[in-house]
């Protein structure tokens, strides 16, 4: 028999382990999936838009968005604007950040400003960033890098203070400057710290993303959301949360297994 | 004396974080699963704070509703038209004002029992263009916003652009080249900044937002609707089936009250207008409503002058032709958005299963027969739609 086969075949332990590693997830998914759909087609109240949202609506209205061909280029103006973000909180956030952690005299001066700064929910800042950029891609893209800017300034300043000491002690003692400090010894020893705080600021800029695109644009995930909700498609809406969720698992999977130390070495 | 020691004190926090958050969750869970209290069978009304809903809100100032029909608070204010329409699907509210083709996309993509009663005012949107934009095609490879996808003003508004060789597009920019006119989708209070800042080649909606950009400069009203499609009907007074069969009393209170209201607003527009921003109905300053409810001079030469487009009207009745026309001409309509539902719409056959008509047919009687409302004794008119 096949099945006898393979089960004394030498991949039992690998098969097994495979079998051990994706059946709490899935059983995990298909529980979640289950009560999904008690919740909005058994105990939700015939009349209730709830009944829309059900699982068994998403999937169709899923195929329709992809259909009308509007999802893939809201996704694709989505992750656009999401990378120009973080590029432009990376260029900004890294070089403050190596200040403020090399510079007592700067942490001093910045800290108060950064912790009052940091505090503000991005989306404060929308009816400003529109009045500034006007409508489009700019006050989505300004919005995200506001928000993850901090996650890279933050760690790039802790990495730099954590540097090894001697490290730099034995770069003094050969006379470098600070110039050739910052390229030979810092930068190198942060570059950990830094892939932490992009990490977490892809995070925060994916939850920022969505709303900042409700505001201003007409296009997009957050767009695709307001567009189901005015015609009252609550399908459509859940639908676009369903991709929403999705892409987040994928960007953070992805991240992880890019910055893993395993894959370093 | 016993003094406050630290475990006690960890405890007595942590017992408070648990009880607030079983209340927080307590509540969470009765209002996810019991719907919004009755208020005792009367009837309630949502509307937004717009001239467009003078007739609802000048019933409830003059007290014409009757205690016993309709709920004695206030009618709830919304501030979008998403937000009206999900309260009016969910039963939080009875009886509202809704865009004519909205309440035809609720009824056939929700399935949600909308019924139309009767008409809410007639005319009273136009086209604002801005300065640099002296005839229809110069707009080509500009955006002009609309209030809605699906509203009157896109669907005039498009059948307008293609009658001047433009091709209205949603989701792409527009091109100069190709004659194209990009739509977006905005919130009325964002189109005039939006105009004013060169965004927009123009925008569509309802008064007093022309208004306001002809007062403030930084555009002019082009066209108005009425002027294109005589006596249109804007929004439409909507309830649904369920109140229809179990309080048909009440529905024919509220039609009465409305219809008398609408008359009401027709002798005497600058008291309705005081009386809805003294009243704290509408939010904007009583001069704009007035100026929108009056309209003494227009501001260019109109193309028919004799059908008054400038003039919000307050007719009640709903006519066929109208419906039918309308739905015509929403299946041409580009939105963003599933159509589908229009595919297996008979246009002719709509009127009778969206509009209910018995009650406002009743109520006009009551307050003089249709003559009291305008020129059509018959109740039968031929759309007059005309481009130019």
């Amino acid at each position: 028999m096949t099945i006898a086969g393979t089960r004394n075949g030498p991949a039992t332990a690998g098969e097994v382990s495979w079998q051990r590693r994706c059946a709490p997830p899935i059983t995990a998914i298909l529980i979640a999936i289950a009560l999904w759909w008690s919740a909005t087609s058994v105990l939700s109240g015939p009349e209730s838009v709830l009944r829309q949202t059900a699982p068994q609506h998403v999937v169709p209205a899923l195929s329709g968005l992809l259909e009308r061909q509007v999802l893939l280029g809201d996704l694709g103006v989505s992750l656009w604007r999401l990378s120009i973000g973080l590029a432009v909180a990376t260029v900004i956030g890294m070089p403050l950040g190596l200040l403020i952690g090399s510079s007592r005299i700067a942490e001093r001066a910045g800290g108060p400003i950064i912790a009052f700064l940091r505090m503000i929910s991005p989306l404060s800042w929308t009816p400003i960033a529109l009045a500034m950029f006007g409508i489009g891609n700019q006050p989505v893209v300004f919005l995200v890098a506001v928000a993850a800017v901090w996650p890279v300034l933050l760690n790039t300043a802790a990495g730099v203070r954590a540097v090894d000491p001697g490290l730099l002690n034995v770069a003094r003692s050969f006379h470098a400057t600070r110039w050739e400090m910052m390229l030979a010894v810092i930068l190198p020893a942060i570059r950990t710290h830094v892939q932490t705080g992009i990490r977490l600021a892809l995070g925060v800029a994916w939850i920022v993303l969505v709303p900042a695109e409700m505001l201003g644009v007409r296009s997009g995930l957050g767009y695709q959301i307001l567009n189901a909700r005015d015609q009252l498609a609550y399908d459509q809406v859940v639908a676009v949360i369903v991709v929403i969720g999705i892409l987040g698992f994928l960007l953070d999977t992805t991240a992880r297994w890019l910055l893993s130390p395993a894959r370093r070495a | 004396m016993t003094a406050l020691t630290r475990r006690a004190l960890l405890a007595g926090a942590g017992g408070l974080t648990a009880a607030g958050g079983l209340f927080g969750l307590g509540g969470l869970a009765h209002s996810a699963l019991f719907s919004a209290p009755d208020a005792g069978g009367a009837l309630r009304v949502g509307y937004l704070p717009i001239t467009d809903a003078a007739p609802l809100l000048i019933a409830h100032s003059a007290g014409l509703y009757p205690a016993w029909a309709v709920s004695t608070s206030r009618p709830v204010l919304f501030r979008s038209w998403a937000a009206l329409a999900e309260a009016f699907i969910s039963r939080q509210i009875d009886i509202a004002h809704l865009l004519m083709p909205m309440a035809v996309q609720l009824r056939y993509t929700l399935g949600a029992g909308v019924r139309v009663l009767g008409w809410n005012h007639t005319n009273g949107s136009a086209l604002t263009v801005a300065p640099r934009v002296q005839e229809l095609g110069d707009l080509a490879g500009s955006q002009v916003a609309i209030p809605f996808w699906w509203s009157i003003h896109n669907v005039v508004l498009q059948q307008l652009l293609r009658a001047h060789g433009l091709r209205p597009v949603v989701r792409r920019g527009a091109s100069r080249s190709e004659r194209t006119v990009e739509l977006v989708v905005m919130s009325p209070s964002d189109m005039v900044p939006a105009l004013a800042n060169g965004t927009l080649g123009g925008y569509v909606v309802a008064d007093p937002f022309n208004a306001a950009a002809q007062i403030k400069k930084i555009g002019r009203i082009h066209t108005f609707l009425g002027d294109v499609w005589r006596d249109h009907a804007c929004c439409a007074l909507v309830t649904r089936d369920d109140v229809i069969a179990g309080r048909p009393q009440a529905v024919q209170a509220v039609a009465d009250a409305v219809v008398g209201a609408q008359l009401r607003i027709d002798a005497d527009r600058a008291a309705a207008a005081a009386a809805l921003t003294e009243g704290r109905y509408l939010p904007q300053p009583t001069p704009a409503v007035t100026l929108a409810l009056t309209y003494p001079n227009p501001p260019y030469p109109l193309a028919h002058p004799d059908w008054l487009p400038q003039r919000l009207g307050f007719r009640p009745f709903p006519y066929p032709s109208f419906t039918r026309r309308l739905v015509e001409a929403m299946c041409d309509t580009v939105v963003d958005g599933d159509r589908k539902f229009l595919d297996r719409l008979d246009p002719a056959a709509v009127h009778d299963d969206l509009v209910e008509d018995r009650f406002v047919r009743r109520s006009m009687s009551a307050h003089g027969g249709p003559d009291a409302f305008g020129p059509t004794a018959d109740l039968t008119r031929t759309e007059q739609v005309q481009f130019s």
